[in-house]
């Protein structure tokens, strides 16, 4: 009988691959299979007024002399896009508390429970991989410094970046 | 029961059949088409996974619904290398039509598998997702039965077509979830938010794309980006319509698409590039069929040195792997951007290229796939 109905069987066939992956997207983006057909939702919406304000993840070492060295975000990635940098900057860049890592779906609330993927060896080759790059851009390699600017955009065009002092979270290397 | 299924399956028919009208490609055409796809991803777009070596591993942190959520770590970097080498081979059997179904499945499910590794730090980049179902799409397809050093078996008729009425569903429904949300969102008639500037603020500043027109956008007052907003949700949104309307409308879809992309590349510096390799089963088969009719003679005289040259190719390929010279991995490799730059727009204005000649000249592309 079932051979009969091939184009219900290719709308089940579309559900599963299509339908499916979608469905646990809307429910959290973190909940997205790969690979599926999914392309980018990106809905935000940016506030126009006189000026835009927009928070940015930065990070910084102190030189040899002791002055704060804002360090460039593509040379310290070195291979690793750009693109990432936000999502590496909030796992604190492999040296954060992994006990944080269960979460509940922002659509029905299911709790999620993520298994750590670091381990202590992790870590201590992550250090030494950071100091590395810290050492690369001219800064002292003993720590990392997260820091959020802000960056100003007024109507002509011509941004520039605030430091701000707060929020500033400090990796210790060693 | 039976009589309600029957029903339903009817009414799922005539969906099917009207896909079908619009996402119709010729056996002649994939076949040329697969060779257009192999050489230009063993030249261009070849992946790679070897860069992941040099990623530390406090940075894993992988999809929880991929491959990679898997395993406790990256692999070790000789595997990378091995796959990378393997995946050379395989789109060099591809581009000369040696086993090539087995080939295409293979690299389905071997790129599913490597690439859950590349989007391993905490967010899945969406540039692969439509390009991977061209694998499989083509590998249910005769592209290995013309044109091939070894031909493949060949699939039923209707195999065929299901495939293809598959390829078309999967692009329109990619850009309708995509842009439902957008839907929602930025149709807001509200001229003092918009969406497509938070996607330039993005781009530009923690992406770091500052390239080609990118940086000019920003002077632009944001109160003009207000009708983009819409248009960019509009038209993500509508590729179902363009699909069921018929072949036409559904090529002009895909060529407004190439469009997008190309507009996109220029100004947020986001190319999607791969998915020339998707559209191109519709846009780009029939225009190689037309470049074949009209070469045809001197065709035969000129496949060993085609050959030669994908040999030389993938064997150059797998040297710098294996040795300390840098691997240039397509959307990984700083040092290329500007390259990068110049061939993605190149190829989505050759897209483009070809979605206009087809609309002006579909009737005679028809009556050459009818001979």
């Amino acid at each position: 009988m079932l051979s009969k109905f091939q184009h219900i069987r290719l709308l089940i066939f579309l559900i599963v691959i299509l339908g499916i992956p979608y469905t646990l997207r809307l429910i959290d983006y973190r909940l997205e299979p790969f690979p599926s057909i999914i392309l980018p939702f990106g809905s935000n919406k940016t506030a126009l007024g006189d000026e835009v304000r927009l928070p940015s993840n930065e990070i910084y070492g102190y030189t040899m002399d002791g002055q704060l060295k804002k360090l460039e975000k593509s040379r310290f990635l070195q291979n690793i896009r750009v693109g990432y940098f936000d999502y590496l900057y909030e796992d604190r860049f492999g040296l954060r508390d992994f006990n944080g890592h269960s979460f509940r779906t922002t659509r029905l609330g299911i709790p999620v429970k993520l298994k750590s993927k670091i381990s202590e060896t992790d870590i201590q080759a992550t250090k030494i991989w950071i100091r590395q790059r810290l050492l690369e851009q001219g800064c002292t390699d003993s720590v990392l410094i997260l820091k959020k600017d802000l960056i100003v955009i007024p109507r002509n065009g011509t941004y520039y970046e605030e430091t701000t002092l707060m929020n500033d979270t400090i990796l210790d290397l060693y | 029961m039976i009589r309600f299924l029957t029903s339903i399956d009817l009414a799922l028919k005539r969906f099917f059949d009207r896909v079908e009208l619009s996402t119709r490609v010729s056996t002649r055409q994939l076949a040329l088409f697969r060779i257009f796809f192999g050489a230009l991803l063993l030249s261009y777009f070849l992946p790679s996974w070897s860069w992941l070596n040099e990623v530390p591993p406090g940075f894993f942190d992988p999809q929880f619904l991929s491959f990679a959520y898997l395993t406790d770590d990256f692999l070790p970097g000789s595997v990378y290398v091995f796959f990378d080498v393997v995946v050379i081979i395989l789109l060099l059997l591809i581009t000369l039509g040696i086993y090539t179904r087995s080939c295409l499945l293979l690299l389905f499910l071997l790129s599913s598998m490597l690439y859950s590794y590349s989007f391993s730090f905490g967010k899945v980049d969406h540039y692969t997702n439509l390009f991977l179902f061209t694998y499989p799409v083509l590998g249910f397809t005769n592209s290995g039965t013309q044109f091939a050093l070894r031909k493949d078996q060949a699939l039923p008729a209707r195999t065929q077509t299901i495939s293809l009425i598959v390829m078309g569903i999967i692009i329109a429904f990619g850009y309708f979830n995509a842009g439902l949300a957008k839907c929602l969102s930025w149709i807001d008639f509200d001229s003092n938010t918009s969406g497509f500037l938070d996607w330039v603020y993005y781009c530009f500043f923690n992406s770091e794309n500052q390239y080609l027109l990118a940086p000019y956008v920003l002077k632009v007052p944001g109160y003009l980006f207000e009708p983009l907003d819409y248009l960019a949700a509009l038209f993500e949104v509508s590729g179902f319509f363009f699909l069921l309307k018929g072949r036409k409308y559904w090529l002009f879809y895909l060529t407004v698409a190439s469009i997008f992309h190309l507009t996109n590349l220029l100004v947020l510096n986001l190319s999607f590039a791969l998915n020339v390799l998707c559209y191109g089963i519709f846009l780009v088969s029939p225009v190689l069929t037309l470049l074949y009719q009209k070469y045809r003679n001197s065709y035969a005289d000129k496949v060993k040195y085609f050959i030669y040259a994908a040999m030389i190719m993938a064997v150059f390929k797998i040297t710098v792997l294996l040795t300390d010279l840098p691997v240039y991995n397509y959307h990984n490799y700083a040092p290329f951007i500007y390259f990068e730059h110049f061939m993605d727009f190149l190829l989505w204005s050759f897209t483009i290229v070809c979605g206009v000649i087809l609309l002006i000249r579909l009737p005679k592309i028809a009556k050459i796939d009818k001979r």
